[in-house]
């Protein structure tokens, strides 16, 4: 039981990993832009297509078909950047929020359709990166979940550094926190936003391109995803992104053993995305910023 | 002449003009002060030239080049930097991020960043132990303190300050006028300060402008108006 | 002279080519099947392209009482009130004269009811709910097997084949629940122990209970997975990975369709040798003399090995023109009363509709409808070449353990 319970925390942390790539796309572009993103499931969703085509049928090695996924997805979400968001800064439209939420949701459903149409609707999957299984003691788990969840921290790494100590990084920041002040220091807001909205898109395509060769990919895979997402960033705070990560990991974990360790273990699974809810429910009644809400990022 | 400021007309409301045809000079290596009561439109003068509300008609010129309308993250490469009457650091930076986002404009200067921050060590060494702090975390004062620190990041010719101590204790509003006084007289800086202080900021002016209802209403040197001083504070009180 | 009588071959030829014109028209048949999500658009989309094959080759022949006939499809999305939707669309925009089709028992329940209320016959080629049938609607028709018109042969065959503890994990939708309670009966009523499970159709990660069952003690000696779509791959790539099945100890069943498309493959590779599975066709069996051509032209058109699912569209497309030929009009009442007398020679036999009463679901149901276990014994194999189980008289072997 222990080895079992030992294995499936396990999987909820690479669960929980996955979850933390996504959710920190977007909470990079809700910090930054103000807005909230309906359409992260669907770019979730074309960096696991791009990544299956590009290995499919270019050859590439698996590795580098993510890595290519994930830079076509920065520049896609340059240009949604640019085509539908513009409006909300120039002050083209009035209702602002209303607009982003309008624009990201229709956008989530054409993108969607869209690959339906172009993929089709069968389901597929990324070759491995690693075949096979790797055993301890009596239980066994993938090579390729050891590997995605190794890459994952990469890439999470990777973005946290960015964030945190390069300049580009703390511009972003400095941004999200003030973005008046940060246009009296002379930074283009303009840029920051494309910045944020490409690298955020990027981070749910590494999300998608990662998770493959695991959980496959079909025209609404990003759907569940988005929603945990939505719930990690509301648990950790609003643009919080140390609470971004951190609630991944426990929501992870809580679906991963909650639904174990359920009273009655014929509907353990049936319950597993209400545990998560629940868990946020009882977070919010305790403290309703969120685990390490900032005041300033608060939805008016 | 350093900044000049022609007839301007602004104003956030379609119809409405807040300031209405506004003409303000600073000359370099003095410190201007614009005053006027609440709402005359001090706080919206800085806005429009700083570039975050167009202007409708009139101009402003910089060192002899029209920057009227030109975007505030341009208008921070020319030389001039603006500190708003709200706070504007950026509260969950440190105080040395801080600073270094004052840098953007040569963010890759490492060692003119460097060199700055020294500079803004020296004038401010209390803040040298808070270096590692949160921003937001620091007292009203040091507050104000980062602000101008970030600001005079760029060296900047010319400075635009706006109302610098509202809501401060009396005692650390003298240190910031202090500071500026001390920024004009060692470091040459040339200010354009709006305010409401209005017996602490004629201490340190060199010139004066009133504005009522979005106007001049008057303007000269500090001498000129050191006699009526207190009849006009008591006009605008009562 | 002549000249007359050039004029009057012109007149006749434009009589002729004018008169059938005039007669002509449309005859509409409705299409309805999920082909977006959150329905299992894989399979509507196969659906579809079988439905207009049908079309194309009743044209061929000249269409039915001297008109065409034409598809009109509405995408349901495996959503119940889109089906609702669609069906009053089909009736009263497009005027359909019999509308065919579905995938989803939760959608083709609420499409009998507005089968029902507008009158207009329906034949459900693909849902399985029990209760789709069991209604006893005047207008509702089935070809496809009644969920325990098939799962207790499926049952017939667990027994048979000595499983001693069965697992089974099951979607939370109505044909899910449906065909749980069938087996689960069934397999008790033989002494067998069973546990049983149900999650999301939307789950993606089953290795938390399929790492208990591997550990549990006695291990169970049949993993059922009662899943469609994504999720049934997940679940197979995901038992394999965690070595519980297919193994020496465990063999495992896949019941949804998608272990029958070629993707399956693509995406269990390994893990989906020795997967057990069901199919409403099995080539090899002469059914009857249309099967093999249809299969033929079938993948000439698309490329791929049709499912039974395919057949059955197919099938109930022809029901409909079979139906009105005999009737002689599209008056409902009238093709309702040729449907009941249907003698169609389909693709997996000569179809006909019971009209007995008891039990419940066999009112307008195809009793005859065929069911198999086949078992993959290579990667990369298409069903059509998996080993036959079952029924013991077509049976080309027994269970094969890895």
């Amino acid at each position: 039981m222990t080895e079992y319970l030992i294995l499936q925390a396990l999987n909820g942390l690479i669960i929980g990993l996955i979850y933390a790539l996504m959710a920190l796309g977007l909470t990079l572009i809700f910090s930054v832009l103000k807005i909230v993103n309906f359409a992260h499931g669907e770019l979730y969703m074309l960096g696991a297509y791009f990544s299956y085509y590009l290995a499919k049928m270019f050859g590439f090695p698996p590795v580098l078909a993510v890595l290519s996924s994930i830079i076509i997805v920065f520049f896609l979400g340059v240009v949604i950047e640019v085509l539908f968001l513009r409006p909300v800064y120039t002050g083209a439209v009035e209702r602002k929020d209303e607009y982003a939420i309008l624009i990201t949701f229709g956008l989530s459903i054409f993108l969607q359709n869209l690959a339906l149409f172009v993929f089709g609707p069968w389901t597929r999957r990324s070759p491995s990166f690693v075949s096979g299984t790797t055993s301890f003691c009596s239980l066994s788990i993938s090579n390729d979940r050891l590997v995605v969840s190794a890459l994952a921290i990469v890439f999470m790494v990777a973005t946290l550094i960015i964030i945190g100590r390069t300049f580009i990084g703390k511009g972003l920041r400095a941004v999200s926190q003030d973005r008046e002040a940060a246009a009296i220091a002379g930074i283009n807001p303009f840029k920051m936003n494309l910045l944020a909205f490409g690298a955020g898109s990027a981070l749910a395509a590494a999300g998608g391109a990662l998770i493959g060769p695991i959980f496959l990919i079909f025209p609404t895979m990003g759907a569940m995803p988005v929603i945990k997402s939505f719930v990690i960033i509301v648990l950790g705070g609003m643009g919080s992104i140390k609470g971004c990560i951190i609630a991944s990991l426990i929501l992870g974990e809580a679906e991963s053993l909650g639904s174990v360790l359920f009273p009655d273990l014929t509907r353990g699974l049936a319950y597993k995305n209400a545990i998560g809810l629940l868990f946020l429910v009882v977070v919010l009644l305790l403290k309703p910023t969120g685990l390490f809400g900032e005041k300033h990022v608060r939805m008016k | 002449m350093s900044l000049e400021v022609n007839d301007l007309f602004a104003g956030y409301y379609e119809d409405i003009n807040i300031l209405q045809g506004v003409c303000v000079c600073a000359e370099k290596g003095r410190i201007t002060i614009v005053i006027g009561a609440n709402g005359v439109g001090k706080s919206t003068l800085f806005k429009a030239v700083y570039g975050f509300l167009k202007p409708r008609s009139g101009s402003v010129i910089y060192k002899d080049e029209d920057i009227t309308g030109t975007n505030p993250y341009t208008i921070a490469k020319k030389g001039i930097s603006y500190i708003p009457q709200r706070r504007n650091i950026f509260p969950y930076l440190t105080v040395e991020e801080n600073w270094e986002m004052g840098a953007w404009i040569f963010r890759n200067d490492k060692n003119r960043i460097k060199g700055r921050i020294k500079a803004n060590y020296e004038r401010f060494p209390n803040l040298f132990s808070k270096r590692k702090t949160h921003a937001g975390s620091l007292s009203g004062g040091e507050q104000r303190m980062v602000e101008i620190g970030r600001a005079l990041m760029v060296d900047p010719d010319l400075l635009l300050v706006d109302e610098p101590t509202a809501g401060l204790a009396p005692v650390v509003a003298k240190e910031i006028y202090s500071k500026l006084k001390q920024l004009n007289m060692a470091e040459q800086k040339t200010i354009l300060l709006v305010d409401q202080n209005i017996r602490q900021a004629m201490e340190i002016a060199d010139y004066i402008y009133i504005l009522e209802l979005g106007k001049n209403k008057t303007q000269g040197s500090r001498k000129d108006f050191e006699t009526d001083l207190k009849a006009m504070i008591r006009d605008w009180l009562f | 002279m002549k000249k007359c009588f050039s004029l009057l071959v012109c007149c006749l030829m434009a009589l002729g080519l004018t008169l059938p014109v005039n007669a002509k028209g449309i005859i509409k048949i409705g299409g309805v099947g999920p082909l977006s999500a959150p329905g299992s658009f894989e399979s509507g989309k196969e659906m579809k392209m079988a439905m207009e094959q049908a079309i194309d080759e009743i044209n061929g022949a000249g269409g039915v009482l001297g008109k065409k006939v034409a598809l009109v499809f509405e995408d349901t999305q495996g959503l119940p009130e889109k089906g609702t939707a669609a069906m009053e669309r089909l009736v009263e925009k497009h005027k359909a004269v019999a509308v065919v089709g579905e995938f989803h028992s939760s959608v083709a329940k609420a499409e009998i009811e507005v089968a029902n209320r507008l009158k207009v016959p329906l034949i459900i080629a693909e849902a399985w709910a029990d209760v789709i049938t069991a209604k006893q609607y005047k207008y509702v028709f089935r070809i496809a097997p009644a969920n325990s018109l098939f799962y207790s042969k499926i049952a017939d065959w667990i027994k048979a084949a000595g499983f001693k503890t069965v697992v089974m994990i099951t979607e939370n939708s109505d044909y899910g629940i449906g065909v749980e309670r069938v087996i689960r009966e069934q397999l008790k009523t033989a002494g067998i122990k069973i546990t049983s499970i149900t999650a999301e159709r939307t789950i993606q990660d089953f290795t938390p209970q399929l790492l208990r069952f591997k550990m549990s003690k006695p291990r169970p000696d049949l993993l059922f997975g009662i899943f469609t779509g994504a999720g049934e791959l997940l679940m197979v790539k995901q038992a394999h990975e965690i070595g519980l099945a297919p193994t020496k100890e465990t063999a495992m069943f896949a019941v949804g369709t998608d272990a029958l498309h070629k993707e399956f493959w693509e995406i269990t590779g390994q893990s989906g040798k020795y997967i057990l599975t069901k199919t409403g066709y099995y080539p090899g069996i002469k059914f009857t003399e249309k099967t093999e051509p249809f299969i033929k032209r079938f993948k000439k058109k698309f490329n791929r090995e049709p499912t039974f699912a395919a057949m059955e569209a197919y099938e109930a497309v022809c029901l409909v023109a079979d139906a009105i030929k005999r009737a002689g009009s599209t008056d409902p009442d009238a093709m309702v009363t040729a449907l009941e007398k249907t003698r169609f020679t389909g693709l997996r036999g000569v179809i006909r509709f019971s009209l007995d009463r008891e039990p419940k679901y066999m009112y307008h149901q195809w009793p005859g409808t065929p069911s198999f276990v086949i078992q993959y014994t290579q990667v990369d194999q298409p069903y059509t070449d998996a080993l036959l189980l079952w029924p013991k008289e077509y049976s080309h072997g027994s269970l094969i353990k890895p």
